[in-house]
């Protein structure tokens, strides 16, 4: 397991207890075995290191994490439920931001929502995953590198 | 609970946090768990917007993220303490859980505290909690330094300004227009006081130099400064004006002394009067225009009190 995986299970086991109820349990294997609707939080992350972090969340978990997080009186709209896994992408990338070369910036979440699809960040190779099993489903937190300045 | 103490008359009132953060998901979780500890809460999606609303909302506390576009909030605390007006506001940064120099920098540029994002909503409220009670504490003791300033340039007998404070009106002359800058001083000296301690005691006596401060007081303008010199002795000083129009102001506040005699509760009055010595000068040679008055004065008392005389003009 490398440094990164081990820090990236440290810091989502962190934010989980933090906000949620739903226990998180760390998970072998990066894979996605969901199938269905799939959400995908993105942060990038540029400056003196570059690429990004994405969060993988099966729809009806990120449904969930949802309410427990605004608590509703009424029915979630879509919208919050993308404001969920964009928030924890970022606290995910803010985080591991921390880690790396500074100064280091990060953007603003982008969230995707579909089924059978793959998101990619142009220019980037994976260094590290680490899956996580909560409320039966599978979340995955992928930490993509770009080329750093100065290579790039 | 929400601190109820800030700002002395306002106390009663609830305290207004303002959350600066870009993440409207943040804000909404955050201003959930304020209002229902009782906090009224305004947001801020950025530095710039954050500055803006502590400059026109005054908040209590500032809730203030750190990696924001536009202006982070490491460059949103450094105004904040440029400005005179939001120096002491109390912030806490809102920080990732790891957040390598962040948490230093920010402590550094005056920052309370720093919260974790995310936090429990215990932790926020006890710290928030904590940062105002603190920020009260600062500004009762920031008021009580003001009244003893204030106590430390005033004459406890009459109520009027003292000599320092007739010092520190000269420095702020000086520091706002120049050292150059003119200004016309008349020096008051109550005619024969010692006869009235000697004859009448020094409680009459005191009693004397608070009537007579007080019809000075009434017959002072807005913009002249009146003072106890010491003594039996006053100052007036007035900005900008020459030789002619001291004279003016000495012979009005002469007048306002002489214009009946003075009940001190003896069950008899004493006819009181003061004689003036005029002078005009720099504010930042105000030594040398005090000693040409006290020239003055002193010819006013030779040539039978109760008068007014001018020192050459420069």
């Amino acid at each position: 397991m490398s440094d990164m995986q081990s820090e990236i299970q440290a810091i989502a086991h962190s934010i989980w207890e933090t906000l949620f109820v739903l226990p998180l349990a760390t998970a072998d294997g990066a894979q996605h075995r969901e199938v269905g609707p799939l959400m995908t939080g993105c942060v990038q992350i540029d400056g003196a290191w570059n690429g990004a972090v994405m969060l993988q969340c099966p729809e009806p978990l990120a449904g969930r994490l949802a309410a427990e997080l605004f608590q509703p009186q009424a029915d979630l709209p879509s919208e919050d439920v993308q404001d969920t896994i964009g928030e924890l992408t970022n606290m995910l990338a803010g985080n591991i931001k921390a880690l790396l070369p500074q100064p280091s910036r990060i953007s603003l979440p982008a969230v995707a929502l579909g089924a059978d699809y793959d998101l990619r960040v142009i220019g980037t190779h994976v260094v590290a995953a680490a899956s996580f099993d909560c409320a039966g489903s599978r979340l995955v937190v992928t930490l993509l590198q770009g080329a750093t300045p100065a290579e790039a | 609970m929400p601190s109820n103490e800030r700002r002395g008359p306002d106390r009663v009132r609830v305290a207004t946090v303002l959350i600066v953060d870009d993440s409207s998901t943040i804000r909404r979780i955050l201003r959930r768990d304020l209002e229902q500890a009782g906090y009224r809460v305004n947001e801020a999606a950025d530095g710039e917007q954050g500055l803006t609303s502590c400059r026109t909302d005054r908040p209590d506390l500032v809730l203030l993220d750190v990696d924001m576009p536009v202006l982070d909030g490491l460059a949103t605390m450094e105004q904040l303490q440029a400005d005179p007006h939001l120096r002491w506001l109390p912030v806490l940064f809102l920080t990732a859980r790891i957040a390598g120099d962040e948490v230093a920098r920010g402590l550094e540029l005056g920052a309370h505290d720093y919260l974790k994002k995310p936090c429990e909503p215990s932790e926020l409220i006890a710290r928030v909690s904590t940062a105002l009670r603190l920020a009260s504490r600062h500004d009762e003791l920031q008021r009580r330094a003001r009244e003893l300033d204030a106590l430390s340039n005033t004459d406890p007998l009459t109520g009027l300004g003292n000599r320092r404070h007739l010092e520190q009106v000269v420095e702020g002359i000086v520091a706002r227009h120049g050292a150059d800058s003119g200004l016309g001083l008349v020096l008051l000296d109550i005619d024969h006081f010692k006869k009235v301690n000697d004859s009448e005691g020094h409680l009459v006596g005191d009693v004397v130099l608070a009537t007579v401060a007080t019809r000075l007081r009434y017959a002072v303008r807005a913009h002249e400064h009146l003072v106890r010199w010491g003594g039996e002795e006053f100052v007036v000083l007035s900005p900008g004006i020459d030789i002619v129009d001291t004279a003016e102001v000495g012979e009005r506040l002469r007048a306002a002394v002489a214009i009946s005699p003075l009940a001190v509760g003896t069950g008899k009055d004493l006819s009181v009067t003061v004689s003036a010595g005029c002078a005009v000068g720099y504010a930042g040679q105000v030594r040398l225009v005090v000693e040409a008055a006290d020239s003055a004065l002193y010819r006013a008392k030779a040539s039978g009190r109760n008068r007014v005389a001018v020192a050459a003009d420069r």
